[in-house]
């Protein structure tokens, strides 16, 4: 099995190299058991569309609320995580647009998964070593060179010793997830035992896990696609062929 | 807007019950509207004018008052997603599993009023913070949005009120 760059789309690429998309990811990654930080970060990633964030301020200033403690003597003040976090995510929609994009709407969607994509990254990169690889926005081809996953996949990881793989689809919302993920990442999955390997495939999400399950059994899915929704995202961090 | 279109809803929705039921609904809210004032006014009035000894009491009522509201917010939008979950293409199955779902938490939130440890103002003001705070970023404007509300609200607002101890564990 092996890994090809999937290069088609500059405007993802872009959207996964963002700076804020990084460092949004990277501050949710480090703070993954913080349940109240997790969730609301998440419903208004869902609910701040390109479309309509017109009360994106009004929300960050609501999370603030409840990391602003205070006791008779003094304020207590806001964790650093939790004000860099809240100011990325500002930042996130209100940045120049990129020439890659037609119109703004659509870079702030197209930054809004890539925050998920790099989230679900920063979970599971840390048990791949230097001679493995795992990285978003991949292609798997097998042994003899065929492709496997005619799209890209979110999220792929290949470690050859010990032969473990994993695929992931990210969706902000469990609506999204179309038939032809489930497809993709069945075969996928039972190629990579064909190969010998190991191997995981899911959907991350940031809709609630129950949400995602049902939606993967009213597509008919396969039982091997795990769902992996905003009160599951922490079990990323484990690796699931050490349970 | 919403406030109206949630009122609408549920005048709607009132006249869908069968006479009997309409009757009894008429019937427990005149008996609402005569039994003791609830009101934030009241319960300021309460608060401020009730003898020390008995302050605490008072305190700990308008905690209840802040819990209860939060449900009563989870309810009504489990209420609206049920209206408009239909027109927005959510199934059937999808809305009926939801709601059992939604049946079980709203019980977990009512259960927190006999966990609530708010004696004193200051956390009675910390609670009110977090309340206005959760309900704000939970207003929705589609059945699709309250969905995944449903069951991220009742979690949110209890790992809150846990991690600042204003309940016990």
């Amino acid at each position: 099995m092996k890994l090809i760059h999937a290069d088609g789309h500059p405007q993802q690429q872009w959207a996964l190299t963002n700076h804020y998309a990084q460092r949004i990811a990277s501050i949710l990654n480090e703070h993954i058991e913080d349940v109240v930080l997790v969730r609301t970060v998440a419903q208004t990633l869902k609910q701040c569309t390109g479309e309509w964030h017109n009360d994106l301020d009004r929300k960050l200033s609501k999370i603030r609320v409840l990391y602003t403690r205070h006791n008779a003597e003094e304020n207590i003040p806001v964790p650093n995580h939790v004000t860099e976090l809240l100011e990325a995510i500002h930042e996130l929609y209100h940045q120049p647009r990129s020439a890659l994009y037609s119109d703004l709407k659509e870079q702030i969607d197209s930054l809004r998964g890539a925050v998920l994509e790099r989230l679900a990254f920063e979970l599971i990169k840390h048990r791949y070593g230097e001679n493995d690889e795992c990285a978003n926005s991949r292609r798997f081809f097998d042994r003899y060179g065929k492709v496997v996953t005619l799209q890209e996949i979110d999220l792929a990881a290949l470690s050859h010793y010990p032969r473990h793989l994993e695929g992931y689809e990210c969706k902000l919302k469990a609506l999204s997830i179309e038939h032809h993920d489930c497809i993709d990442l069945a075969y996928l999955y039972r190629r990579a035992l064909e190969e010998d390997y190991q191997a995981q495939v899911g959907v991350v999400s940031l809709d609630p896990s129950r949400l995602v399950e049902r939606r993967l059994r009213r597509l008919s899915a396969a039982l091997c696609i795990h769902a992996f929704g905003v009160d599951a995202l922490d079990e990323l961090q484990y690796s699931p062929f050490e349970r | 807007m919403q406030e109206k279109q949630r009122t609408n809803d549920q005048k709607n929705h009132l006249r869908s019950l069968p006479s009997h039921e309409r009757y009894l609904v008429a019937e427990i809210t005149k008996a609402l509207q005569a039994i003791t004032n609830s009101s934030p006014e009241y319960i300021e009035q309460l608060i401020l004018t009730i003898p020390a000894q008995c302050r605490e009491a008072a305190i700990r009522l308008a905690a209840q008052q802040f819990v209860h509201s939060m449900t009563l917010h989870m309810l009504q939008l489990a209420t609206t997603f049920h209206r408009h979950a239909e027109e927005e293409g959510i199934e059937e199955d999808e809305r009926d599993a939801t709601l059992q779902d939604v049946k079980i938490e709203a019980y977990s939130l009512m259960d927190l009023t006999r966990r609530l440890a708010v004696d004193t103002l200051e956390t009675l003001v910390r609670l009110a913070e977090i309340t206005e705070s959760i309900q704000d970023l939970s207003q929705c404007r589609s059945a699709e949005e309250m969905h995944s509300w449903l069951y991220d609200l009742p979690v949110i607002y209890q790992e809150s009120l846990e991690r600042e101890q204003l309940v016990q564990a």
